[in-house]
């Protein structure tokens, strides 16, 4: 849980849009996202491929460079708006400040170099230490991710570790300087489901040991009702409902995030002969409604969805929000019958 | 990142949106008019040589002369230096006898050239033709059937490969030049263009088949030739209908890239002698004519490799161009 | 690791038969004449015809044939040119094998400088003018013709602006052996090194280009970025030195090609005594013992090269290391 929710937040996004233009075009990848992170908080960033997830983190990052491609409004960490900083400053920030580690550990590396060697490039960019201090830390920081036998570990290849160690070794690269914000981009997607428990677990201990906090963005409800505090669901770009995840998942406001959760194999009562599932597929881009993006495949769509603009964020409970018209017109989702969100491991 | 492209209209087909972006390369559509400049002048060489030079570009013309501003003039002229020692061709005239002078036997330079131009663009486009018809065959081959087949054909490229392509090419074309080609009732005269370009075509087979021989390989795992083959379509029939439709694009891109390397290949084996023979003129003889004139006549070495420097780089920019309109993945980078 | 290594080696040696069997067909199989006449050159005396068809087995079949031209070729090295008053061809060739070396390697140093420049500053600033602009020159240099180029700048160097001060430097044609005078060996070869490199600047810098765009893409790149490094450590650790595994197994094959008699046109256009000059001689007398013997080598010298850059692959791919 946040320590403090009365302290700015670490990370404080507003109306971040992110769009490229393609023959003329301007095609909208993310509209108007805005949302916060405090301090030691895990957030979860849930939606489809497509949503605008990943697109999300890169930008915060500062790491699209497209040409065509233009972002706009503002991401405060710190004080410094993320958004507004030059080349060199963000990259002062990077790895060191915001460190993000991703979906495919074997591609990740460079695959020429060492795993130790890639820890202590980061470790002496940004801090003053020796080959050797780096290598101690770099060790050391092996160990604390639970890789076995790490001074030798250090000396590996990528392509020789296994998908698990090679996803703590990203971990252990990631947090090398003690960043504030860790965002994980899909970091279990590519591994096994018994390694995927254990890099989960240890991304929720990493905010008592190192004190950060996580973006955490995946596309499954599993993952983020077993990690995360609170959770930000987006549908084709937009925000579509955010809460803590307990009140999310106990009563989720928008149907987009009500359809999510039925699709979740129940863990107790009988077994349904086919779970439910959204009709029709997200749209392009290009194709997005004027109106609320979910309407096209909603049970609850009705005149009301589909003017423009698309609805916005109404508060539905204490920092629970939800993009859709339902509760303003009196008419909420009934609560889901839903014991708790912690994680049945 | 990825960006969804359903900007795309699906309804043209490959080809026509490769010809579309091929429209659009500015520098491609360039070198095609070049190149199609060059053939066109060389086409015309025997109407240059007839109405415009009127001269015979294949006789010696040792002592001749020609008439320049209403006087005559002898073809070969004494040389500059201070005694007037030795003679050397005219240089250029800027009339349209010997335009750009002659060479040490006194035959027109300009004319020379057109007809150089016919058999070194015929010899290079007959051999990268010819190479990618073996090629293909080969790579298909090799890529498709596999087992046995693609070891051997494989080893046998890579033996191929390693003799440098020149010392491959002279080694073959020395032994044809000193006896030409007997096999079985045919016989190939030494001095028949038929022989560099099956040499040229051979030589660069092995640089030609890697590519294919890796996209069939690729694609023969690929789920539509799996699904024919699970339907029992015979094997002939997913080569011409599946894999060959597929390849083409690879040996397009690579065709004007290996004429490219073709005109040069057959300018160095003629300006070493055992290229095309005299007294047929090819840009690679003009330029070996040339040699020995360096220093007094250089425009008789230079207006050969000018031409040469002109279609290659054409080539090059078009097959570039081929390459950015046709391969996939090209294009979704440049995005 | 032993057995890779005997594999390699078994490879190689395989290789080497098949490049022999193939040289051997191209000169004694190819449908037509008579080899002895080839051998003993043209208009040779009967007596001559007689002996050549004695020492080489010609009257025996095709395999006796090529154990007695490999015999002579790498065991007795007796092969003796018919042209040129009997004179052994394998000294001959060793005689000519430090001049092409030389020739190539300070071509190679040139080219490799150049185009990894070149590369990268294009990879730096793709699809700005500055990228555009040093892909056209490197195109341009992949079209033109060596032999040709070397006339020009001869015509240049040694002609028309030699008395300036710009070339007055130039030593006339040929080669002064570095033993003899280093400078004179480097004054003698620095225009060689330039216009044999010019080539091979645009291939590899737009080889090495095209490599670089592809790999800045890799996750792998995102990484590095992610870690806050700069956009030259980037390019340049991360980048370049993953390029580097193609490029190198690409000079590899150059370099070798080029010993192995490759530069042929370029020593002839320079006079440069090199292995290629001597084909060259070889090819104006038709002296076919001497021209068979420098492609077996040449051919030989590209296996083991080959085999070398094999190793050079392992130090720099760990990848390719742990798969033997």
């Amino acid at each position: 849980m946040p320590t403090n929710t009365l302290s700015p937040p670490l990370l404080d996004v507003h109306d971040l849009c992110v769009s490229f233009t393609s023959r003329g075009q301007v095609v909208p990848i993310v509209e108007n996202l805005s949302f916060s992170i405090g301090e030691q908080e895990i957030l979860g960033l849930v939606g489809e491929s497509g949503s605008g997830k990943s697109v999300t983190a890169m930008a915060l990052m500062g790491l699209i460079d497209a040409p065509g491609v233009h972002v706009s409004g503002s991401a405060r960490f710190k004080g410094q708006d993320l958004l507004g900083l030059s080349g060199k400053q963000m990259r002062a920030l990077r790895g060191r400040e915001i460190a993000m580690i991703f979906q495919d550990p074997m591609t990740a590396f460079t695959p020429v170099y060492t795993i130790g060697w890639q820890i202590d490039e980061q470790l002496r960019a940004h801090h003053n230490l020796s080959r050797k201090q780096a290598r101690t830390r770099t060790v050391e920081l092996l160990g604390e991710m639970g890789v076995p036998d790490p001074a030798n570990t250090a000396n590996r290849y990528p392509h020789q570790l296994s998908g698990g160690l090679r996803q703590r070794a990203m971990i252990a690269m990631a947090l090398s300087c003690n960043p504030s914000l860790l965002i994980a981009d899909e970091p279990t997607t590519a591994l096994d489901v018994t390694v995927q428990a254990q890099i989960l677990d240890l991304m929720r201990r990493l905010r008592t040991t190192y004190g950060s906090s996580v973006l955490l963005i995946t596309h499954d409800m599993g993952v983020v009702a077993e990690t995360c505090d609170s959770t930000l669901v987006l549908y084709s770009g937009r925000a579509a409902e955010t809460g803590a995840t307990q009140d999310l998942f106990a009563h989720p406001q928008h149907p987009y995030t009500a359809a999510l959760l039925a699709s979740i194999p129940p863990m107790n009562g009988p077994r349904p002969d086919r779970l439910p599932a959204i009709p029709g597929t997200p749209p392009q881009p290009l194709e997005r409604p004027a109106g609320c993006a979910f309407a096209p495949r909603c049970t609850y769509t009705h005149a009301s969805c589909l003017p423009a603009p698309p609805p916005t964020f109404c508060t539905v409970g204490p920092a629970h929000k939800v993009a859709c018209v339902l509760p303003g017109e009196g008419n909420p989702l009934p609560k889901r019958a839903y014991t708790s969100a912690t994680p049945v491991l | 990142m990825t960006k969804p492209s359903n900007t795309h209209k699906p309804s043209a087909g490959p080809w026509a949106s490769a010809l579309r972006s091929l429209l659009r390369n500015r520098a491609a559509l360039a070198s095609v008019a070049v190149l199609a400049f060059i053939v066109v002048a060389s086409l015309c060489a025997p109407f240059y040589a007839r109405h415009i030079a009127h001269t015979d570009p294949f006789v010696s013309n040792v002592a001749g002369t020609i008439m320049l501003n209403g006087q005559e003039t002898d073809i070969m002229q004494p040389n500059d230096n201070p005694l007037h020692l030795g003679l050397s061709p005219i240089g250029p005239t800027g009339h349209t006898a010997y335009l750009l002078g002659a060479d040490s036997q006194g035959r027109d330079i300009m004319a020379r050239l057109l007809y150089g131009g016919r058999n070194s663009l015929l010899i290079s486009f007959s051999a990268a033709i010819l190479c990618l018809v073996m090629a293909g065959t080969v790579g298909i081959a090799a890529g498709f059937f596999g087992g046995v087949t693609d070891m051997v054909l494989s080893r046998l490229m890579d033996i191929m490969w390693a003799v440098p392509v020149y010392l491959f090419a002279i080694s073959l074309s020395i032994v044809t030049i000193t006896s030409g080609l007997r096999i079985g009732p045919f016989v190939i005269e030494a001095d028949n263009l038929l022989i560099p370009i099956v040499i040229i075509a051979l030589v660069y087979v092995p640089y030609a088949a890697r590519p294919v021989r890796g996209r069939v390989i690729a694609l023969r795992q690929a789920e539509f030739v799996t699904a024919a083959k699970c339907l029992g379509v015979p094997r002939w029939r997913i080569v011409l209908r599946d894999i060959l439709p597929n390849v083409s694009t690879t040996l397009v891109v690579m065709g004007p890239l290996l004429m490219a390397m073709a005109l040069l290949a057959e300018s160095a084996l003629s300006f070493l002698s055992i290229g095309v023979q005299a007294p047929a003129a090819s840009w690679g003889t003009i330029i070996l004519d040339g040699e020995g004139l360096i220093y007094t006549r250089p425009m008789v070495a230079i207006a050969p490799g000018l031409a040469i420097v002109a279609v290659v780089l054409a080539l090059n920019i078009l097959g570039d161009g081929l390459r950015d309109a046709l391969d996939v993945r090209d294009a979704s980078r440049r995005e | 690791m032993i057995m890779p290594l005997l594999r390699r080696l078994g490879q190689t040696v395989f290789v080497l038969f098949g490049i022999s069997a193939l040289v051997f067909a191209v000169f004694f199989a190819t449908p037509g004449a008579d080899p002895t006449a080839r051998i003993a050159g043209r208009n040779a005396a009967p007596q001559t015809m007689e002996k050549v068809r004695k020492e080489y087995g010609f009257d025996r079949p095709l395999p006796v044939q090529y154990a007695i031209m490999m015999k002579k070729l790498f065991i007795t090295r007796d092969l003796a040119s018919y042209a040129n008053r009997g004179e052994l061809v394998v000294p001959e060739i060793m005689r000519a094998a430090p001049v092409t070396l030389s020739l190539v390697s300070g071509a190679a140093v040139i080219w490799v400088v150049l185009s990894i420049g070149m590369g990268v500053v294009a990879a730096a600033c793709k699809g700005s003018w500055i990228d555009r602009t040093l892909m056209m020159a490197g195109l341009v240099g992949i079209s033109i013709p060596v032999f040709w180029l070397g006339q020009v700048v001869n015509l240049i160097t040694q002609n028309r602006y030699h008395d300036t001060w710009l070339f007055s430097w130039v030593p006339g044609l040929g080669y002064v052996p570095f033993t003899q005078s280093p400078c004179g060996w480097f004054l003698a070869l620095v225009i060689p090194w330039c216009v044999l490199a010019v080539m091979f600047v645009g291939i590899y810098s737009r080889i090495l280009r095209a490599d670089l765009v592809a790999i800045m893409g890799e996750d792998f790149i995102r990484t590095a970025r992610a870690k806050g490094l700069s956009p030259a450590r980037i390019l340049l650790r991360h980048g370049l030195r993953t390029a580097l595994i193609t490029f190198i197994s690409l000079f590899g094959m150059d370099f070798a090609q080029l010993v192995g008699g490759g530069a042929l046109l370029t020593e002839v256009v320079f006079g440069l005594p090199g292995v290629g000059r001597l084909t060259y001689q070889a090819l104006n007398s038709l002296d076919l013992p001497l021209i068979m013997a420098t492609v077996m080598y040449s051919a030989v010298f590209v296996v083991l090269a080959n085999a070398l850059v094999d190793a050079a692959y392992l130090l720099l791919d760990p990848r390719v290391r742990d798969a033997h």
